[in-house]
């Protein structure tokens, strides 16, 4: 195998990877169970949550269940499928907010980037990667 | 052996999910007696896409790892970041070209790296075809970076690398002595599994289905504790067998439940699928957990800790025969009530299945590295 063929193949591996744990994710917010213990854990009343796309939508339907979600947090300031019931902001927008709530991080390619983004408006312990709390 | 230095458990698989809750008790068990040997014991496992470093059960450092080869990545970076001089590793199926080149990478750090295989040979329990073709294509060149293999199984080399026999052991303290039952005319069987295929424990559903063709004085009931994928096949022989009466089963359970489980139960059923897999020999924690806790059982496969002779086991065939109820009742009486069992069994057990004394040899394989 060329190192060319080698690279490409990696890659592919890798959003193979990628797809499959975003699969899961998708999979395990579909138990109120879990999502329960995860909020039972943290002890959480209100939670933000960072990712307008499939996975951000999911988790705020899933949480939504058992605590309030003050909003989805998008940078292009919407939601990958228009809903009416959920409220968007933009991340700047949390410099105005008076509040500390947390923020689970939904998109996992850009999740190390948004936390340091957000470090600006929370402390690192109020900052939640979704797929640490599976 | 610098102060500064430390040890590594590297886990390949998520320990967090009810079906590995044996696999992490193992694990922590393991990682307390190397905690005694080394200056600093670390572990690191993957799972969800996170990376996690923990120190005595506590995370100390987490990363996002989309991918293995990100996830070594990260492995490699805190080996060096804690001045890794030891890895115990669980082996990763398939092994796979991003995998040699993380054994690789250690090598190059001088890290004597000893990679366990819980179980082996495995192709015959690896189902997907994909997966086994992968790993046959790499598999053999992981002896070029690593010098050290557990195994649990006897007399085997493994792809041609020094290999030590390790034996499953058992934490004492969690397994504490069950109280004997009366002896009477009702059987209790107990299964505490995650219920693989491997466990074959649809051969006692069929022996007890042939036994009550033509029922003797004793009646059986068989407590099924744990979850699994063969759960599913069970509950269906149970109802095609007619056996509900007989069978219950009874979910995950685990400390005072678990211990009053024991202290319901006469005769343990351990491992009797592995011809499944293709093995003959094998360790299991589950012998060992029912031999420390006093409870005779039943066994398929040749076992590194227990001869067969023992008076509180049975033996049986390492093939899909339904188990003879008939030997289940040998073992009921020759062992019901009898206290002498129970305490030959805990010593044999503080003697033989304790973890300090299981690794001696891995540890001092690697202390001498």
């Amino acid at each position: 195998m060329t190192e060319t063929e080698r690279s490409i193949f990696d890659s592919h591996v890798r959003r193979e990877e990628l797809l499959q744990i975003k699969f899961e994710l998708m999979g395990q917010m579909l138990n109120p169970d879990t999502v329960k213990r995860i909020i039972e854990e943290h002890a959480w009343q209100s939670v933000y949550i960072y990712g307008g796309a499939y996975l951000g939508i999911q988790a705020c339907c899933a949480f939504r269940k058992f605590i309030d979600v003050a909003g989805i947090i998008d940078r292009a300031g919407e939601l990958i499928m228009p809903r009416d019931d959920i409220e968007v902001i933009l991340p700047e927008e949390l410099a105005k907010i008076d509040n500390d709530l947390p923020i689970i991080i939904t998109p996992l390619e850009h999740a190390r980037v948004i936390r340091d983004t957000l470090l600006k408006y929370r402390e690192e312990e109020r900052i939640f990667y979704l797929n640490e709390l599976f | 052996m610098n102060y500064s230095d430390s040890m590594f458990y590297v886990v390949n698989e998520d320990i967090n999910v009810r079906g590995n809750i044996g696999v992490k008790k193992k694990i922590f068990a393991q990682l307390r007696v190397f905690g005694k040997h080394f200056p600093r014991c670390l572990m690191v496992y993957y799972a969800h896409g996170m990376a996690y470093l923990l120190e005595d059960g506590c995370v100390i450092e987490k990363e996002v790892a989309l991918s293995r080869v990100e996830c070594f990545k990260w492995y490699c970076e805190w080996m060096k970041k804690y001045h890794c001089r030891w890895v115990y590793m669980r082996c990763i199926i398939p092994a796979t070209y991003s995998y040699l080149l993380f054994l690789r990478e250690m090598k190059e750090m001088g890290i004597c790296v000893v990679l366990e295989y819980p179980t082996y040979p495995y192709d015959d329990e690896v189902k997907n075809e994909d997966i086994l073709r992968e790993d046959r294509e790499y598999r053999g060149e992981i002896g070029k970076y690593i010098s050290c293999v557990t195994t649990y199984a006897r007399d085997t080399t493994v792809y041609g690398i020094h290999t030590i026999a390790l034996q499953n052991g058992v934490e004492l303290q969690e397994n504490p002595v069950r109280r004997m039952r009366k002896r009477g005319t009702n059987i209790h069987l107990l299964a505490v599994a995650g219920f693989y295929f491997h466990h074959g424990f649809e051969r006692v559903l069929e022996g007890l289905y042939r036994y009550y063709q033509h029922p003797g004085v004793y009646d059986f009931y068989f407590y099924m504790v744990g979850e699994g994928s063969e759960k599913r096949n069970y509950i269906q022989l149970v109802k095609r067998y007619g056996l509900e009466r007989f069978v219950e089963f009874c979910g995950v359970k685990t400390g005072a439940e678990l211990d009053c489980y024991y202290d319901n139960a006469d005769i343990g059923i351990a491992p009797i699928g592995l011809y499944k897999m293709g093995a003959v020999s094998s360790a299991p924690i589950k012998t060992r957990e029912y031999c420390s806790r006093g409870l005779p059982f039943v066994y398929g496969y040749e076992d590194l800790g227990f001869t067969g002779e023992e008076a509180y086991v049975r033996k049986i065939s390492n093939s899909p025969d339904p188990v003879d109820m008939n030997e289940i009742i040998g073992l009921y009486e020759a062992t019901a009530e009898n206290r002498d069992i129970i305490n030959d069994m805990r010593n044999n057990s503080e003697k033989n299945f304790s973890w300090d004394i299981l690794l001696k040899d891995v540890l001092e394989y690697m202390k001498d590295s």
